[in-house]
């Protein structure tokens, strides 16, 4: 079936005007490859001279970076460190406090009687010999005065023959005994607060893990 | 309308294709012409930097810029730190306790 030439005009139109609108399309997506590669292009060229700018003065510009924020993280683990310390101070402060509580008896759960016991025991033995003079504070020397006996049986049984005497000069502590032998070539600090510093220094960490410090 | 009149359009439509070819090189020309305009500024900006670089000239601009940004990395170190900081004082009583309780067991002999 032949067409007329009204159909054929229109049908010619029709297609030139597609392949006009094709031709734009592409001549579009042409510039705008052609301008994003010259984007990417300008942007690779600046990168690559920020390389070398930095590679040029780089130690300067690190040396300002250490300056600030070298001087920020000192500060900032300062902070951190002291925070951390005041916990410590205050696990230990309370502890102390509980160990006063203690020795001045007001802990129902620690007889206080049998603790001064073992650390007698514990001091004599490790200084070792026959004869021992034991200090203590005042409150602990009028319990050892009417206990002498007691305490005297404990550290026999605990290291054989031994004779205990008090020096009746009270200590000033919280608690605890110093014990020394009889020349007085040994002595044991064996105080609440002597015990306390050195279990703060040994068990420091452990304490820290507990607190999720560390 | 006869067989002349088609023929008639025919060219018009020919001059129209050729228009839109002439269209065509001239936005891909343009676009060409702006990317390398792009990346002449781009690498003349690029050498002058470098070169100023080289003799030590211009790199106030980057100091300064390396002062701004080691402030602001120093600034959100030192909130990182006040954080952990704080979040120290939230250390749960029963953790002090428990705390307490082994320096108590260590300091007290068995």
């Amino acid at each position: 079936m032949s067409m007329t030439p009204l159909e054929l005009e229109t049908q010619l139109i029709e297609r030139t005007i597609k392949q006009r609108n094709e031709l734009l399309a592409r001549a579009r997506e042409s510039a705008e490859k052609i301008l994003k590669a010259a984007e990417e292009e300008v942007e690779r060229i600046g990168a690559e001279s920020e390389r070398q700018i930095l590679s040029l003065v780089g130690s300067e510009l690190r040396a300002v970076r250490d300056r600030i924020v070298g001087e920020t993280e000192l500060e900032g683990r300062k902070m951190l460190m002291l925070s951390r310390q005041e916990l410590l101070t205050r696990v230990f402060d309370e502890a102390e406090g509980r160990l006063a509580g203690i020795a001045e008896g007001k802990d129902e759960a620690t007889s206080y009687d049998e603790v001064l016991g073992r650390l007698i025991v514990e001091a004599a033995s490790a200084i070792g010999g026959e004869e021992f003079i034991v200090s203590a504070n005042e409150r602990d020397l009028t319990y050892l005065k009417k206990n002498l006996k007691k305490a005297q049986r404990q550290v026999r049984e605990a290291i054989g023959g031994s004779e205990l005497r008090l020096d009746e000069i009270p200590l000033d502590a919280m608690g605890g005994v110093v014990v020394r032998n009889s020349d007085g070539t040994k002595t044991y600090n064996n105080t609440l607060e002597g015990r306390l510093e050195g279990v703060k220094a040994r068990i420091q960490a452990e304490v820290a893990q507990i607190l999720g410090l560390i | 309308m006869g067989l002349e009149s088609v023929l008639s359009l025919g060219e018009r439509l020919q001059r129209l294709l050729a228009e839109a070819d002439r269209e065509v090189e001239a936005k891909v020309a343009e676009a060409q012409r702006m990317a390398e305009e792009m990346l002449s500024k781009a690498r003349v900006d690029a050498e002058r930097r470098r070169t100023m670089a080289q003799r030590g000239y211009g790199i106030e601009e980057l100091l300064e810029e390396a002062e701004e940004k080691a402030k602001e990395e120093a600034e959100k170190s030192m909130e990182d730190y006040k954080a952990k900081a704080e979040a120290l004082k939230e250390v749960p009583e029963e953790k002090i306790a428990e705390a307490v309780t082994l320096v108590l067991q260590e300091v007290l002999p068995r």
